[in-house]
C-alpha cells in the first residue's frame, strides 16, 4: 500500500524532473543529457526577442493579477467574515464559481466581451481574466486566516481611538499578513501558469510565456521549450517554499 | 462601508464571469450560423430576427456531437475512478505519516501544481509516448490526483486513529477495520473530491488537446477548435451551454446524494 | 458619570437587554451581576459603543453618545479575554491609544511606562503578551485602558480567567487603583462574592432586565424580586 503510494507520488514528480533534465541536453531533440550538459537552450531563450518579450509580459500580468485579486479578495473576505449579510452563502458561491466552470466556456465568453472593449490587446484584460481564477483561491486562504483573528482585538482598537482604516492598518493586516503573502504567491503562480484563458485573450502584444510555449508543444518540440518551462518553474518555485512555511507546524493559534 | 468592501470583487465578477456567460448564451442562440470575431458583436443583442435554436438542434442531434459528449462522459468516469483511487492512496499515506512527514508529503503532492501545466504535460508526453487514449487518461489523472489526495487527506485527518485501534481491539482485521471504520468516516472527503473531479475531468481541455489524437478530443477541445479554426462561435457557444447545463445537473445531483448519505 | 436610559437591544428574535436604566456617579464602581446570558456583557458593549442600542440612550457627562462609534467615546474597556494585540510588545499595546490620539512619541512612551508601573508591571515593556501570565496580561489590558484617561472604565469579567490566589490579589488591587484614580467604573461579573467585595453599588440582571440596583446591604435585606433574593442566597 505504502509503496504503491510512493510510486504514484514519484510518477507525479517525474514530468517536472524530466523537463528540467532535458533543458540541459546538447541534443536538438528531446533527449536526456548523457555525458555533456549545456546551457545553450537558456542562451537561446534569452537571445530571442520573442521569448524575452513573453517573459516580460508574463511578469507584468502576474503582478497585476496578484494586486487585483489579493486586494479584492481581502476586502471581500473582511466583509463576509466580519459582517452579517443576507445572501452570504450566495455571495460565496458566486465568488467560488469560476473554480468549477469549464475554463473554455469562460474563455469563449471573455473573448466575445473583451473584443468589444478597449482592453483588447492590453495587459489589463489578461490580468482581469487571470484574477477571475485567482480570486477564489486568494479568498479561501484569506478567509481561513481572518477567521482566526479575534474580533475583540479589532473592537479593542476601536475603543482605544482607532478608526476603521487604522484598525485595519495596525491590527487586522499585521495579523493576517502571512495569509496575504501566501495569497499573493498563489495568485502569481496561477497567472504565470494560466494557458486556457490566455489562449483566447492574448494578442501579439500580450503573449505570455505559456502562450509562446503552446504552439511549440503541439508541433515542433525542441529542448528550448524545456528551458522555457524551467524558467517558469524557477519563477513559481518560491511560492512552494512559502506554502511550506505557511503549513509549518505551529504551537497555538494566537 | 461594508457594501463598499464587496464592490471590487462584485464588479470583477459581473464583468468577468456573468457578462461572459450571458454572451455565451446569446451567441448560442444566434441564427446566422457563424459569428466570427470580425463581426460587430455589440449590435447582436438588439437585432431582431437573429434568434434561433438551430445550433442546439445541431449539437444535440448530430452523431458527431453525440459521440463527442459520449466520449467526454466516458473519459470523465475513467479519470474520476482512477483519480479517486490514487488520491485515496496518497491521502491515506499523508494520514498515516508522522507530523513532519505529513508536511513533506503534502508539499511533494502539491509540487506538480506549482509547476507549469505545460511543463507537466510535456513530461507526461515523454513518459507515455505517442498521443492516444492512455496518455490522455494518465495526464488528466496526474493533473487531478493532487487535489483529490489533499481533500481526502483533510477528511481523514478528522478520523481519530484510536477508533481504528478500537476496532482492531474488538477483533477486526486491519482490512475490515479499514472497510468498516476508516473508509466510511472519510466518505465526506471522498465525495467532495469526487464531485470536483467529475466537474474538472468533464471539462478537460489541455490533456486531450495536447496528449490526444482527434479521437480523444473532448467537448472543451471542440469548443476551442470551433472558436479558433472553424470560426463558428455559435456552435462553440451552444457546446458550452450544453456542457455547463450537464455539469450543473451533475453537480446538483451529486451534492443531493452526498447530503443524503451524510 | 455615565447614564443609561431605557436601553434595549435585540439580536434577531432574542432580547438581550430590555429597558435598562442605570446612572453612575463620578468615581463610583458599579457591579452588574447576573448569570451568564443575562445580557450584562451586551449592556457593557453598548456603553463602549461595540454594540448599537436598539432604543434608549447612553450619556457620558451629559453628552449623548448613543450613536457614536467606539473611537469617539473615550471609554476604556478591558475585555474578558483581554484582547491584547499579539503582534505588539507590552509597551506598544499600552501606547496604542495614545498613538491613535497623536500624542508625541516621547510623551506616550513616558505615560505608558508610568501606567505600567502603576499596575505593577515595571520591566515587562519589551515582552510580547503571549510571554506573560494571565494576571500580567490582565494588568497590561488595564494599563492600556487607563492610559487614555477614559471618562468611564468598563471591565468584562476581569477576574474570571485567573486562578483563585491571583483573583483575590487582583481584586484588591483593582479596587485600590479605582479608588486612587477616582474613575467611574462598570464591572460585569457572575460572581456575587466578587461584586460584594469590590462594588459601591450592585445592579442585578436577569433575562435582559435590571431587577434591582442598590448597595449590597439593601439587596440582601430588601430584595425586589425572588430572583434577587435567590441570587444572594439570603431570605429577606
Amino acid at each position: 500500500m505504502k509503496r504503491l503510494a510512493y510510486l504514484v507520488l514519484g510518477l507525479l514528480l517525474t514530468p517536472m524532473a524530466l523537463s528540467i533534465l532535458v533543458s540541459f541536453t546538447p541534443s536538438r531533440y528531446l533527449e536526456l543529457p548523457r555525458d555533456e550538459w549545456t546551457l545553450a537552450w537558456y542562451r537561446q531563450f534569452f537571445g530571442s526577442p520573442v521569448w524575452v518579450q513573453a517573459l516580460g509580459n508574463s511578469l507584468v500580468i502576474a503582478a497585476l493579477t496578484a494586486a487585483f485579486s489579493v486586494t479584492s479578495a481581502l476586502a471581500t473576505a473582511m466583509a463576509l467574515v466580519r459582517h452579517h449579510f443576507r445572501w452570504k452563502a450566495a455571495w460565496e458561491g458566486a465568488l467560488l464559481l469560476p473554480m468549477v466552470l469549464p475554463s473554455v466556456a469562460l474563455a469563449a465568453g471573455m473573448l466575445a466581451v473583451v473584443r468589444l472593449t478597449p482592453l483588447w490587446g492590453n495587459h489589463l484584460s489578461l490580468a482581469f481574466a487571470h484574477s477571475v481564477l485567482a480570486i477564489p483561491v486568494a479568498y479561501l486562504v484569506l478567509r481561513a486566516s481572518l477567521k482566526q483573528v479575534d474580533p475583540n482585538l479589532e473592537a479593542a482598537a476601536r475603543g482605544l481611538g482607532a478608526g476603521p482604516w487604522q484598525v485595519f492598518r495596525f491590527v487586522t493586516l499585521p495579523l493576517v499578513i502571512p495569509a496575504v503573502l501566501a495569497a499573493t504567491l498563489f495568485a502569481l503562480v496561477i497567472s504565470l501558469n494560466e494557458i486556457t484563458l490566455t489562449l483566447f485573450l492574448a494578442t501579439r502584444y500580450t503573449e505570455t510565456l505559456p502562450r509562446v510555449i503552446w504552439p511549440n508543444l503541439r508541433f515542433a518540440i525542441t529542448p528550448l521549450v524545456a528551458a522555457a518551462s524551467v524558467i517558469l518553474l524557477a519563477l513559481t518555485l518560491p511560492a512552494l517554499v512559502a506554502a511550506g512555511w505557511w503549513l509549518r507546524p505551529r504551537r497555538g493559534n494566537r | 462601508m461594508r457594501k463598499l468592501l464587496l464592490a471590487p470583487s462584485a464588479l470583477l465578477w459581473l464583468a468577468g464571469v456573468l457578462t461572459p456567460l450571458v454572451f455565451v448564451l446569446r451567441m448560442s442562440l444566434y441564427s446566422r450560423g457563424d459569428i466570427s470575431g470580425e463581426k460587430r458583436l455589440d449590435l447582436l443583442f438588439y437585432q431582431p430576427g437573429t434568434w434561433s435554436l438551430e445550433s442546439f438542434a445541431k449539437v444535440l442531434t448530430e452523431p458527431f456531437y453525440q459521440r463527442l459528449f459520449g466520449f467526454t462522459a466516458v473519459l470523465a468516469m475513467v479519470v474520476t475512478t482512477l483519480t479517486l483511487l490514487f488520491g485515496y492512496l496518497l491521502g491515506y499515506a499523508v494520514y498515516r505519516a508522522s507530523p513532519r512527514g505529513k508536511i513533506a508529503l503534502i508539499l511533494l503532492i502539491a509540487l506538480p501544481k506549482f509547476t507549469n501545466i505545460l511543463v507537466f504535460v510535456y513530461g507526461v508526453k515523454i513518459i507515455f509516448g505517442p498521443n492516444g487514449f492512455l496518455p490522455v487518461v494518465a495526464g488528466e489523472v496526474m493533473l487531478l490526483v493532487p487535489y483529490a489526495a489533499l481533500t481526502i487527506a483533510a477528511a481523514l485527518e478528522a478520523v481519530p486513529y484510536h477508533l481504528v485501534e478500537a476496532a482492531r481491539g474488538l477483533g477486526a482485521s486491519s482490512i475490515s477495520a479499514f472497510w468498516r471504520v476508516t473508509l466510511p468516516l472519510s466518505m465526506p472527503g471522498v465525495s467532495a473530491a469526487a464531485i470536483l473531479t467529475v466537474l474538472w475531468s468533464a471539462s478537460a481541455f489541455l490533456g486531450p488537446y495536447l496528449l490526444g489524437q482527434p479521437a480523444q478530443y473532448t467537448v472543451a477541445v471542440e469548443v476551442e477548435r470551433q472558436m479558433h479554426q472553424d470560426l463558428n462561435w455559435t456552435i462553440a457557444a451552444a457546446l458550452n451551454v450544453v456542457l455547463i447545463a450537464i455539469l450543473g445537473a451533475a453537480a446538483y445531483t451529486m451534492s443531493a446524494v452526498r447530503r443524503r448519505l451524510a | 458619570m455615565i447614564e443609561f436610559q431605557e436601553v434595549s437591544k435585540n439580536f434577531g428574535a432574542v432580547t438581550a437587554v430590555r429597558n435598562a436604566s442605570l446612572a453612575l456617579a463620578d468615581g463610583e464602581l458599579l457591579a452588574v451581576l447576573g448569570p451568564s446570558g443575562c445580557g450584562k456583557t451586551t449592556l457593557l458593549r453598548i456603553a463602549g459603543g461595540y454594540e448599537q442600542a436598539g432604543s434608549g440612550s447612553v450619556r457620558i457627562h451629559g453628552r449623548d453618545v448613543t450613536r457614536l462609534a467606539p473611537e469617539a467615546r473615550n471609554v476604556g474597556m478591558v475585555f474578558q479575554n483581554y484582547a491584547l494585540f499579539p503582534h505588539m510588545s507590552v509597551l506598544d499595546n499600552v501606547e496604542f491609544g495614545l498613538r491613535m490620539r497623536g500624542v508625541a512619541k516621547e510623551e506616550r512612551g513616558a505615560r505608558a511606562a508610568a501606567m505600567l508601573s502603576l499596575v505593577g508591571l515595571d520591566g515587562a515593556e519589551k515582552r510580547k503578551p503571549a510571554e506573560l501570565s494571565g494576571g500580567q496580561q490582565q494588568r497590561v489590558a488595564l494599563a492600556r485602558a487607563l492610559v487614555i484617561e477614559p471618562a468611564v472604565l468598563l471591565l468584562d469579567e476581569p477576574l474570571a480567567n485567573l486562578d483563585r490566589n491571583e483573583r483575590l490579589r487582583m481584586r484588591d488591587e483593582l479596587r485600590a487603583l479605582q479608588q486612587r484614580l477616582r474613575i467611574t467604573t462598570i464591572l460585569v461579573t457572575h460572581d456575587q462574592e466578587e461584586a460584594l467585595a469590590i462594588a459601591d453599588r450592585i445592579a442585578v440582571m436577569d433575562a435582559g432586565r435590571i431587577e434591582q440596583t442598590g448597595r449590597a446591604l439593601d439587596l440582601c435585606l430588601n430584595p425586589a424580586s425572588p430572583f434577587v433574593s435567590s441570587f444572594f442566597g439570603l431570605r429577606g
